[in-house]
């Protein structure tokens, strides 16, 4: 069963210095020379679906990185750790931020003739999509979808998976047959992608990265909401230092000056 | 105009969740627009309604199993969209309003966009508002087709107020639940640690300056002296010293409290993102350059531990 991990990672934004954040003609911010990290739900997928493997070998894993010029170290890392193929999706790039619609359709594009049954997804793929990539993957499919998930396994009867997802007050366990999209979210199985040895590292730096360059869609067909404008949002407040001599003060004439009154109204 | 308000009545969260689309509404600029409302429910409907200070033309109910698949919800939703054809379906805040919006967008052939802060709704246009690279930028942007489906941003805290829906025409959905073969069991287990951060009106956020389990569980204590909830931030519960429960900011609870206390917090703008709709932010770090204080009303340069064993003993004796 063929299984693929699909990513796109995130800018470490606190890198930015305040001039950084003024998005050029194109609405765009100059962050390319910034690091990129997994994000928290996509080190989970991906460590959920490492654990899927070692319970059933037959799983063969697959990672596909979006649109990122650093994206080959988070491949190597996964190859180390026991994926058998990564590949790098490097067009079209910047068209496709704050579209998920296209994220998608690029997707889909990708997976048709693949023969992959199963495709995970973080809740967050890049910033601010809300787990929309996943739930439109899935539409386009014509697959089941389950978000929010925190495990899943494959279960003895051939082609279904157990995925157990966390609801507000409940976690909920479903027996699906395949093929399905999940979208991953917080998990206490599997909160942290696991470390790979060096030895795992080295033998991993040998293999290639698949660089996968076609058109997969047509951004100008997609009817995606447009970005139209990029404005600063303010959140400094106007604080206020309290210096007394010993944590004692402080704590005294916060309470005295700033909660008494928050608190007993 | 037409907009349908999406609500998931069963919801324990309900009421914040009709809060925070009253405030998006406050926040909007729609132009002669008709409401409806678009509840789902298991079983009972409540008897009062948060009904926004808004005059619905038509309350109508979805009847759902349990536990609420969203399959379900979307069939009786393209059902009622083909009977009413709303130009506008406003979806709830979370992560099921999120996939509401998305999957309804796609099925409806329309456009949608989750996470919305507010809209600029004309006969002609709609504009919407939404927070993007870790809320340091708000994006503007223009939805090409209708219907337009637009889930609401978290912004935490409070409580819509019910009044009777008694005046108000109310219906069921008569569509039928679908089956779907592919999704062959499903069973529950019931979470006993339901984090009610979101509506608490005071919090105790508190990051990896606890240093320890041994030192969440003494924040924990403090936290029960000054009426507080706790919260932590993310490395607090990847270090496993916290549940996931207890988790604030983008990933976990987006918080809106009277009094919010960040105790032993950087300021990574994924914390900082689920504390900002506080009223008050008190941060207190032994590090004068933490990006927190920015974010905070006051601040105190000290250890965590003191200040906040001080404090409690502050809050005690006045009470």
């Amino acid at each position: 069963m063929k299984a693929l991990l699909a990513f796109k990672p995130l800018s470490d934004l606190s890198m930015l210095s305040e001039h950084d954040w003024i998005p050029n003609e194109q609405l765009r911010l100059n962050i390319d020379y910034v690091r990129s990290t997994l994000s928290c739900f996509d080190e989970t997928a991906a460590e959920l679906l490492l654990r899927a493997q070692a319970a059933d070998q037959s799983i063969r894993l697959e990672a596909l990185a979006f649109n990122d010029n650093m994206a080959e170290s988070h491949l190597k890392l996964l190859l180390a750790l026991g994926f058998e193929r990564a590949s790098r999706l490097t067009s079209p790039v910047c068209e496709c931020a704050f579209n998920p619609l296209a994220n998608a359709t690029i997707l889909a594009n990708y997976l048709r003739g693949g023969q992959h049954s199963l495709v995970v997804l973080g809740m967050q793929f890049g910033d601010a999509d809300d787990g929309q990539t996943a739930a439109m993957l899935a539409e386009l499919l014509g697959w089941p979808y389950l978000s929010q998930v925190s495990d899943f396994t494959l279960s003895p009867t051939p082609h279904t998976i157990r995925v157990s997802r966390m609801a507000e007050t409940e976690v909920q366990h479903f027996t699906i047959a395949l093929p399905a999209v999940l979208a991953v979210g917080n998990s206490t199985q599997a909160a942290a992608l696991r470390i790979p040895t060096l030895k795992q590292k080295l033998a991993a730096s040998r293999a290639s990265i698949e660089v996968v360059t076609h058109e997969l869609c047509d951004i100008e067909q997609i009817n995606s909401p447009v970005l139209k404008n990029l404005s600063p949002i303010n959140k400094q407040r106007k604080t206020q230092w309290l210096e007394g001599k010993t944590p004692q003060d402080k704590a005294l004439e916060l309470y005295d000056v700033y909660l008494r009154g928050r608190m007993n109204s | 105009m037409k907009i349908a308000l999406l609500l998931d009545a069963r919801s324990p969260a309900f009421l914040r969740h009709a809060n925070e689309m009253w405030r998006f509404l406050q926040d909007s600029q729609i132009e002669n627009a008709t409401f409806t409302f678009w509840l789902f429910y298991h079983q009972d409907k409540p008897s009062e309604l948060p009904l926004l200070h808004l005059l619905p033309a038509e309350i109508m109910w979805f009847a759902v199993p349990e536990p609420l698949q969203t399959e379900a919800c979307l069939a009786s939703l393209e059902a009622a969209f083909a009977e009413q054809k709303p130009e506008v379906i406003l979806c709830s805040s979370g992560p099921w309003g999120n996939e509401m919006a998305a999957r309804l967008g796609m099925r409806l052939h329309g456009s949608a966009i989750t996470s919305a802060r507010s809209v600029l709704l004309s006969s002609s246009s709609c504009t919407a508002y939404k927070a993007v690279y870790e809320q340091h930028l708000l994006a503007e942007f223009s939805l090409p087709l209708p219907p337009h489906c637009i889930s609401v941003a978290q912004s935490g805290g409070g409580q819509s107020q019910l009044s009777s829906a008694g005046q108000v025409p109310q219906r069921d959905s008569r569509e039928p639940v679908p089956e779907h073969e592919w999704l062959l069991s499903v069973n529950v287990d019931h979470n006993m640690n339901v984090s009610s951060l979101s509506e608490a009106r005071r919090v105790l956020a508190v990051g990896q300056g606890v240093g320890s389990a041994a030192g969440l569980q003494r924040v924990q204590e403090i936290a029960q002296q000054l009426g507080a909830q706790l919260g932590a931030s993310r490395p607090v519960v990847m270090n496993a010293w916290g549940d996931m429960s207890t988790l604030v900011g983008i990933s976990g609870a987006i918080i809106a409290p009277e009094i919010c206390i960040a105790a032993g917090v950087s300021g990574a703008a994924a914390f900082s993102t689920g504390v900002c709709h506080s009223q008050f932010i008190v941060a207190i770090n032994n590090d004068p350059q933490a990006a927190i204080f920015a974010h905070a009303d006051v601040a105190i340069v000290d250890d965590m531990f003191q200040v906040l064993e001080a404090l409690a003993v502050c809050v005690q004796q006045d009470t």
